[in-house]
């Protein structure tokens, strides 16, 4: 074992030509889902959009774009992705300033409570576990049950279980926070 | 009738058909039952509050292909290597892949040990051994081969990091880069331990009976050989999360983990380092790849072995602190792992952050 550079399990890419088809369906499939899936979790469509482009990335570099799973996993990629952004971002604060609602209601007072539940929100998705968060954001960006338990690897019975638990983890930090 | 799941009540929030006719009969009749569906439709109905509309939006897709494909003609997509395709594993191995990797680190050091294909093992380096899913649940069953003792280490809190250093005789080290580690931390100081696992037919074949299957062949040479495992003193800092954390769903799981040990060795008596090796290798629960990887070592006595799960882990070596380390995390991106030896003690630096920021805190470790 030579233990150097990549590891081993590493595949080599694969020539473009041999996987376009696949994975350009796929990607005009779920694009718009794993952006929406990212833009829940940071609140910022641009960040979102970058965080996709990573996650279908690392999905062209695996090579497994015609896999049932490939759809399922791309949105585990984003999810964690963003996630992992919204952690590791120091300057969230600012960002939270800036960010342009979503969407944007009529009456400005709606907008400023939808911004207020942002804010909340992604406070609460800091402090949650990762596996928490994401089962949270998978759900509620519509994947259906059968699609979070293959994005999370988890059997599709379980999933109910994962969901009332982190929805009640959810509500308890939603309750600490704006109780302090 | 029993009452209903959690599960099953927030199943029935989205869609009421998903109980059977009998588990509707007894909502509609249950007050206890009632009452908790109500808690799940409250908080259902907080979350979907909160994510209404954050997700909204119109977004260009061919545009978005036109840029990914630019950076594929750049040669982004092939610039680094990636894992494996994704297999269809069991949920805890996937999303605990970096959590998983110096826990299998111990239970494959341990096996192999106790198995016995180490000797005498001092490692003075780390590499990664990859294993695929089926490998880690065919990893020997020690009692089926003989009997186990563990003294088990001492473990408690304590309340600084001085404490901790105190305790151990360790560095007891702290990262110098702050942004993104909780300043919440606690210390878990872990003292020495051991484990001594004798190889005996007598035993092997009982335990075969108990289960009804065929004894594994134990060669007389081997009989009675003993391999001790040793272990510690160690300490874990836990950074985030509270004392309590515990469950998996919970909120409470730390942001970063800093581990620093002794490096583990092993002795045995009664048999040489190759027959030993020999015998695991040909175990059948051992795939012929399993036993290419453990063969591929070349210094077994001397190497750390970080496993690596095929297509649920990635992995990479670097250079830190001047040694070889191990970068090891979840395919996915969910969490990182860096493992690496200097000096006779194992660090390990874990968190559920960037793969990035896991590396610029090992790295930021200063040197003892």
């Amino acid at each position: 074992m030579n233990g150097e550079a990549v590891w081993r399990m590493t595949v080599p890419p694969t020539p473009l030509a041999a996987t376009d088809h696949a994975f350009d369906r796929l990607f005009r499939a779920e694009y718009e889902r794993v952006v929406g899936i990212a833009a829940r979790v940071l609140g910022d469509r641009a960040q979102a959009e970058d965080v996709a482009q990573d996650a279908f990335l690392a999905l062209h570099r695996r090579d497994c774009s015609d896999q049932p799973w490939a759809g399922g996993w791309v949105c585990a990629a984003a999810a964690h992705g963003a996630l992992n952004v919204l952690r590791g971002d120091r300057r969230r604060h600012r960002r939270e300033r800036l960010a342009a609602v979503p969407a944007p209601a009529a009456d400005p007072a709606a907008a400023a409570e939808q911004a207020d539940d942002g804010r909340v929100l992604r406070a609460a998705l800091q402090r949650l576990s990762p596996r928490v968060a994401t089962v949270l954001v998978l759900r509620h960006s519509g994947l259906s049950y059968a699609e979070v338990a293959s994005a999370m690897n988890v059997r599709q019975g379980d999933v109910g279980t994962m969901l009332r638990r982190a929805e009640s983890a959810l509500r308890k930090e939603v309750d600490r926070a704006t109780s302090q | 009738m029993r009452h209903l799941s959690e599960g099953m009540l927030r199943r029935v929030h989205d869609d009421s058909f998903a109980a059977s006719n009998d588990e509707r009969a007894h909502l509609a009749g249950c007050d206890r039952c009632r009452q908790r569906m109500s808690d799940v439709a409250r908080d259902a109905q907080l979350a979907t509050r909160l994510f209404a509309g954050t997700g909204d939006g119109r977004t260009a897709v061919e545009p978005a292909l036109a840029r990914l494909r630019s950076q594929f003609a750049s040669g982004a997509a092939t610039a680094t290597g990636g894992p494996s395709a994704p297999r269809r594993i069991r949920s805890r191995r996937w999303a605990l892949g970096v959590i998983a990797a110096p826990v299998l680190a111990v239970v494959l050091v341990v096996s192999a040990n106790a198995a016995g294909w180490l000797s005498i093992f001092s490692p003075t380096t780390v590499a990664p051994i990859s294993l695929t899913v089926g490998d880690v649940s065919g990893l020997p069953d020690l009692s089926g081969y003989g009997t186990m003792h563990v003294n088990q280490p001492d473990s408690h809190e304590v309340g600084s990091a001085a404490a901790a250093a105190a305790a151990t005789g360790l560095p007891v080290l702290r990262p110098a880069v702050t942004a993104d580690v909780p300043a919440q931390v606690r210390w878990q100081v872990i003292g020495t331990g051991s484990a001594t696992f004798t190889l005996d037919a007598s035993a092997a074949n009982a335990a075969a009976a108990r289960a009804g299957r065929a004894a594994p062949q134990i060669p007389s040479n081997l009989d009675g050989a003993s391999v001790t495992v040793n272990a510690g003193p160690g300490v874990v800092a836990v950074y985030g999360g509270s004392a309590t954390s515990g469950e998996l769903g919970g909120a409470n799981l730390p942001a970063l983990i800093i581990g620093e040990g002794l490096r583990p060795t092993a002795s045995t008596n009664g048999a040489t380092l190759a027959q030993l090796e020999d015998f695991l290798v040909s175990q059948p629960s051992i795939s012929p790849q399993l036993a290419a990887e453990i063969r591929a070592i070349g210094q077994p006595a001397s190497t750390l072995p970080i496993p690596v799960i095929a297509g649920v882990m990635t992995s990479q070596t670097i250079t830190i602190d001047g040694v070889r380390g191990v970068v090891t995390g979840d395919s996915t991106g969910l969490g990182t792992a860096v493992i690496w030896e200097k000096d006779g003690i194992v660090r390990v630096v874990a968190g559920a952050l960037a793969r990035s920021e896991v590396i610029s805190i090992a790295q930021s470790l200063p040197v003892a």
